[in-house]
């Protein structure tokens, strides 16, 4: 986490810790690469922490953590999304801190460029986006590089795009999760992003084989592509960049103009905004069980996820959102960010559900060929679609 | 612990104590997983071309800079052994740019010389093929010091008895220096195919196993087992098997060459 979010929660440490004497915090922060690991090999170890951050829904199955449901204020008014992520057996096992929304990040010199107008207060049909695209997609005279008008990853940043027809990796039916790709909605809505890297040839052909979002990230910052798919974080993190330039501090290099849009409208007739997940904090079971104890760390998991934090200024720093409801004007006055919170959308990486990663990780994999047209889409989904439904079926 | 882990369904609350035993259920699981299917076939290949290129590379490179006097020989081998004390991270990371499809020297390269580009670590058909030139397009800086240090063991007398036969500098290399190199030469083998099998920081860094499992090693579906997915015990029987074939190779090629090394 950034500095900022670092200041506040610290903030909120220190006055804890002043309302509460003898109680010491003691916060160890570790790095989002092997966080969970570490997280993961302490609870096997029988040495959890008391809290953590954590969506690692896993730990519910195992038993390792606290339900949280008798401890929640009254006064705090969670978005019911943010609950139900962590929902097992009516009880909510996880604190819903913030909320990793994200959309369309547009690059608005190259639209400029081109002469293209932006999309009217972050709106646009699916018609309108590819058309966009592919007057973006040219060959810069002066540098004979090609531009795509769009460039994505074949992860949950460019699959996810499929809730715009109401498609997603997983879905409940009849109160049973699916594959749902595995259905004709599922195949026509993925037809979409093949279409863009091999009918309308807006992306780069290789768009397929990137291992990460990093890929996609360095094209578009490269400026080599005029649109992206990703994350809140990219806001701030190309705000940090382009004042970096501004102070001085980064010599040598030209500031992204940039601005941001909802997913282009599918077949469910309206805007949306990707939201990964929830980030979230979960109280873990102690091997000597002390009930004063648990009782502070739920007060503790309160403020951190409480209107104190979220209406703070890490927020916007991070690109996050609330899961309050009377939290989610905090960008009421910042029109990129709130082009992304004002509208629904569906939680596309976030499954309660314990073989989700590894289900995510099958169907990223098989996407990857269907983009590089090593398989068609029909026979990915279905190539994926056993070992997917077999993972389901252990539930 | 992998032992007792492999034959469990391991728990992270409940320990390799109270975890539930499955038999071999790991073991049959996983080998009729295709994902583990292909990262044996592509470990194997793998290690099949870059080992024996990075012996007769070794070899080669530590048979020229022999010929040099010895301040001259400290030079080139503290500029090949160089590479091998920087980070696998970091080696990765520059790879990552020289693949680049739009950017990357590698295209360029092949673009000045008016060949087709690549796609390199972004295509199933050049993935694999990108991690094994990244190792092999460095000098294998330990061999060559391995190697120099037998060569300068090897007697004077007998390169002076076969330059009285009249050898030339090539057949005194064939017929004294590598037989007389066999002992580094099987020592090189066996320590290379077992690093070879343990494949795992390019692949993490420059593909993550991908497009589809094309460059899935073992090592590193070991480690998403293990760390991503939290399947501990099938994790662990991978990682016997593994191991045990690892120890195959390594006696093989122990009992297969070791028969005309003389110690």
């Amino acid at each position: 986490m950034s500095a900022s979010w670092i200041a506040v929660q610290n903030s909120i440490f220190q006055k804890f810790e002043e309302e509460h004497p003898g109680v010491k915090i003691n916060y160890v922060q570790l790095s989002w690469s092997n966080g969970e690991t570490k997280l993961a090999m302490a609870v096997a170890g029988g040495v959890p922490p008391d809290l953590a951050l954590t969506a690692n829904v896993d730990f519910i199955k195992e038993g390792a953590v606290v339900p949280i449901n008798d401890y929640i204020p009254k006064g705090y008014d969670y978005f019911p999304s943010s609950l139900e992520t962590f929902e097992y057996d009516g009880k909510i096992y996880a604190w819903p801190q913030y909320m990793v929304r994200g959309g369309i990040i547009i690059n608005t010199s190259i639209f400029k460029e081109r002469g293209v107008p932006l999309p009217k207060d972050g709106i646009w049909t699916w018609n309108e986006f590819v058309k966009d695209a592919q007057q973006l997609t040219f060959v810069d005279p002066k540098t004979h590089t090609k531009i795509y008008g769009f460039v994505f990853c074949p992860e949950s940043e460019g699959w996810g795009m499929t809730q715009i027809d109401g498609v997603m990796l997983l879905q409940l039916k009849d109160g049973k999760w699916i594959f749902g790709y595995n259905t004709p909605e599922g195949i026509s809505s993925l037809k979409r992003l093949w279409d863009l890297v091999h009918v309308y040839k807006v992306t780069p052909p290789d768009v397929g084989g990137y291992g990460s979002d990093n890929d996609s990230w360095n094209v578009f910052t490269q400026g080599r592509a005029a649109m992206t798919v990703e994350w809140g974080w990219a806001i701030g993190s190309l705000r940090s960049y382009n004042a970096s330039i501004a102070n001085g501090q980064t010599k040598g290099a030209s500031p992204i103009h940039f601005t941001v849009a909802d997913y282009p409208i599918g077949k469910l007739g309206k805007p949306m905004s990707g939201i990964v997940g929830i980030g979230s904090w979960m109280v873990f079971k102690q091997p000597t069980q002390n009930l004063e104890k648990r009782k502070l760390v739920m007060e503790l998991a309160s403020e951190l996820c409480g209107p104190e934090m979220q209406m703070s200024s890490a927020f916007p720093t991070e690109g996050v959102f609330p899961t309050l409801k009377s939290a989610s004007n905090i960008y009421a006055k910042d029109p990129d960010m709130n082009i992304l919170s004002r509208v629904d959308g569906m939680v596309i990486e976030q499954y309660p559900l314990a073989n989700a990663d590894k289900i995510e990780s099958l169907w990223t994999h098989e996407f990857q060929m269907i983009l590089l047209n090593q398989v068609s889409i029909e026979q990915g989904v279905k190539d994926v679609a056993k070992q997917i439904d077999s993972l389901l079926g252990n539930q | 612990m992998a032992i007792f882990i492999a034959f469990e369904h391991y728990s992270l609350t409940k320990g390799i104590l109270r975890s539930n035993f499955v038999g071999f259920n790991n073991f049959i699981r996983l080998f009729n997983d295709p994902i583990f299917h292909a990262a044996l076939i592509n470990t194997i290949i793998f290690t099949v071309v870059t080992v024996p290129y990075g012996i007769v590379i070794a070899l080669i490179l530590a048979s020229l800079i022999n010929s040099f006097s010895p301040p001259i020989q400290s030079i080139f081998r503290s500029a090949f052994y160089l590479p091998g004390v920087i980070s696998g991270v970091i080696l990765s990371m520059t790879w990552i740019w020289i693949f680049d499809p739009s950017i990357g020297l590698a295209n360029m390269v092949l673009s000045f010389l008016h060949l087709p580009t690549l796609y390199w670590l972004h295509s199933p058909t050049t993935s694999l093929l990108s991690i094994m030139l990244s190792g092999m397009l460095m000098a294998p800086g330990g061999s060559i010091i391995l190697y120099l240090a037998g060569m300068s063991r090897i007697p004077r007398e007998f390169y002076e008895a076969a330059e009285l036969d009249g050898a030339t500098s090539f057949q005194k290399w064939i017929n004294v220096t590598i037989p007389l190199l066999e002992p580094t030469t099987l020592f090189l083998l066996v320590t290379n195919t077992i690093g070879s099998f343990q494949i795992f920081t390019s692949v993490y860094v420059m593909t993550s196993g991908g497009p589809g499992y094309s460059s899935d090693v073992l090592g590193y579906d070991i480690y998403n087992r293990a760390f991503n997915f939290y399947n501990f015990g099938q994790a662990s029987a991978e990682s016997l098997v593994l191991w045990a074939i690892v120890g195959t190779f390594a006696i093989f090629e122990f009992r297969r060459f070791s028969k005309v090394v003389k110690f």
